[in-house]
């Protein structure tokens, strides 16, 4: 099984071509955004961190602008910096060539003279790429170059009970076809941590589960929070969901049921084919954020109540299980897996039709948060801005 | 009585509760399907949408399964076509060692 993509010089193969206009702070996020704004095929993202944060943060964020420009579906990229910032441009630029050699050109507004200065030069360079870009030829590739990400959002009770079983088919698919699919959201394995870590492939990885889980609790500890009391909400209750394991369990289905070979750190890069977790908050754009800045070039995305997360590097595929959701909500979703709750269609069956979906998404057909143009990010921290 | 409409899902073969798809009312029968085939229960008190439906017979401290999985284990004799939640299932994991 094929699908048609972009070889990238680092060897990667991406199912989109942007050119990003990449800020490494705040106070360059607003100059990338007007040079996105002249350049088409340039896509730009607004970043809130890159300064004012501690160590651990700061590692962090740069890992992430770091790797969103690695990732497969971008061309090339024009980083941005201020030149006070923390996250300084020199820095990102060499963080960025030990990841991948594709094309990058650094400006630095301090030093260029200003907002306007930049962006003339900035958008002089994004023109260039977006040209050579475009003269790039889509090859065929076996699907096992693909890296998909897995996420829910706005969740109601269809998504335990058919979305994220029929993404747990993909994910099954995927991996038995080589490829490799990314289970996330760390806080939503709570109480399910058993039953991941039985699916674990060694004794090591099982412990690296737990490890993840462990860690994620007592940084919450630090701040007096615990994510155990009270949960499942109310909400979940009245929804009908009686137990903490079943409700992490209807999460953790997104993932399918082939052995976990690798547990990553939050942006990090998968170095296995097959199913791998990443450790990401339950904060889906976040999640998404870190899954993309790990690689992966698209993500599939459940939702019940329905939501509009896009992202500016991946195509978000956005499926509902819930009818009602999907006819109010179609100007977001993009795949109806309804027909599962209605017992006309096994899970087997959805699961196949949504294999095909992301091939056609895959092969350059816009989902419906590419289309409405939305380039939300959001970068994980530990505590709060210094 | 008889209701053929599909009203209620389960999600593996071996587990111990369904999830009803509508509002079901005592006295009207739960029907699922396991592999292609279809199966009924009736159903023996009143269970909100999206809540969960015994399908068989579950003594009391037995684990209850549901993805496959065991979701809690039952705090008192649980009967086919009973509802399932709060009052009658208990989770075994809310407090984990490590």
């Amino acid at each position: 099984m094929n699908f048609w993509g972009y070889k990238r010089p680092d060897k990667k193969v991406g199912i989109r071509n942007h050119v990003l206009i990449l800020p490494t702070c705040a106070c360059s996020s607003e100059t990338c955004r007007m040079v996105a704004m002249q350049v088409k095929g340039t896509i730009n993202i607004s970043n809130q961190n890159g300064c004012a944060q501690v160590e651990d943060d700061l590692a962090i964020t740069k890992q992430v602008l770091a790797g969103l420009a690695a990732n497969p579906n971008v061309y090339g990229t024009v980083l941005i910096g201020l030149g006070c910032e923390n996250a300084q441009a020199k820095d990102m630029e060499k963080l960025i060539c030990s990841k991948t050699n594709k094309p990058l050109k650094t400006l630095i507004i301090q030093e260029e003279g200003g907002t306007i200065s930049t962006i003339r030069k900035a958008v002089e360079y994004a023109q260039q790429m977006v040209e050579a870009a475009s003269a790039l030829k889509k090859e065929q590739f076996p699907i096992a170059e693909l890296i998909v990400g897995t996420n829910c959002g706005g969740s109601d009770p269809t998504s335990g009970l058919a979305a994220n079983p029929v993404v747990g088919n993909l994910s099954d698919q995927l991996v038995d076809l080589g490829s490799t699919s990314i289970l996330c959201e760390t806080t939503e394995f709570i109480g399910a941590e058993h039953i991941l870590a039985k699916q674990a492939d060694t004794p090591q990885i099982a412990q690296q589960i737990y490890d993840i889980i462990k860690r994620y609790e007592d940084h919450l500890a630090n701040v007096g929070q615990s994510l155990r009391n009270g949960n499942p909400s109310p909400g979940n209750k009245e929804g009908g969901i009686t137990t903490l394991e079943e409700k992490s369990l209807g999460c953790i289905h997104k993932g399918g049921h082939r052995p976990i070979v690798e547990v990553l750190d939050y942006a990090q890069c998968p170095t296995k084919k097959g199913l791998v977790i990443m450790d990401t908050p339950g904060y889906d754009i976040a999640s998404v954020t870190g899954v993309a800045a790990g690689g992966a070039q698209v993500m599939v995305f459940t939702t019940g109540r329905g939501t509009p997360t896009g992202n500016p590097i991946i195509p978000v595929i956005k499926i509902t299980a819930n009818q009602s959701t999907y006819e109010k909500m179609k100007d977001n979703m993009d795949f109806d897996a309804s027909s599962v709750i209605r017992s006309e269609k096994s899970i087997d069956e959805m699961g196949a039709e949504l294999l095909k979906e992301v091939l056609a998404v895959a092969n350059g057909r816009a989902v419906k948060a590419e289309v409405l143009g939305f380039n939300e990010i959001a970068i994980s921290r530990l505590c709060n801005y210094v | 009585m008889r209701e053929t409409k599909i009203n209620a899902l389960i999600i593996k073969s071996t587990d111990s509760v369904a999830v009803v798809t509508e509002p079901l009312q005592a006295g009207r029968i739960a029907t699922y399907k396991v592999k292609g085939e279809e199966r009924s229960i009736l159903v023996k008190e009143d269970i909100p949408i999206y809540h969960k439906i015994a399908v068989f017979d579950i003594e009391k401290g037995q684990g209850v399964y549901k993805y496959g999985e065991n979701i809690g284990c039952a705090s008192c004799a649980i009967q086919t076509g009973e509802h399932v939640h709060i009052h009658n299932l208990e989770s075994m994991r809310e407090t984990i060692k490590r």
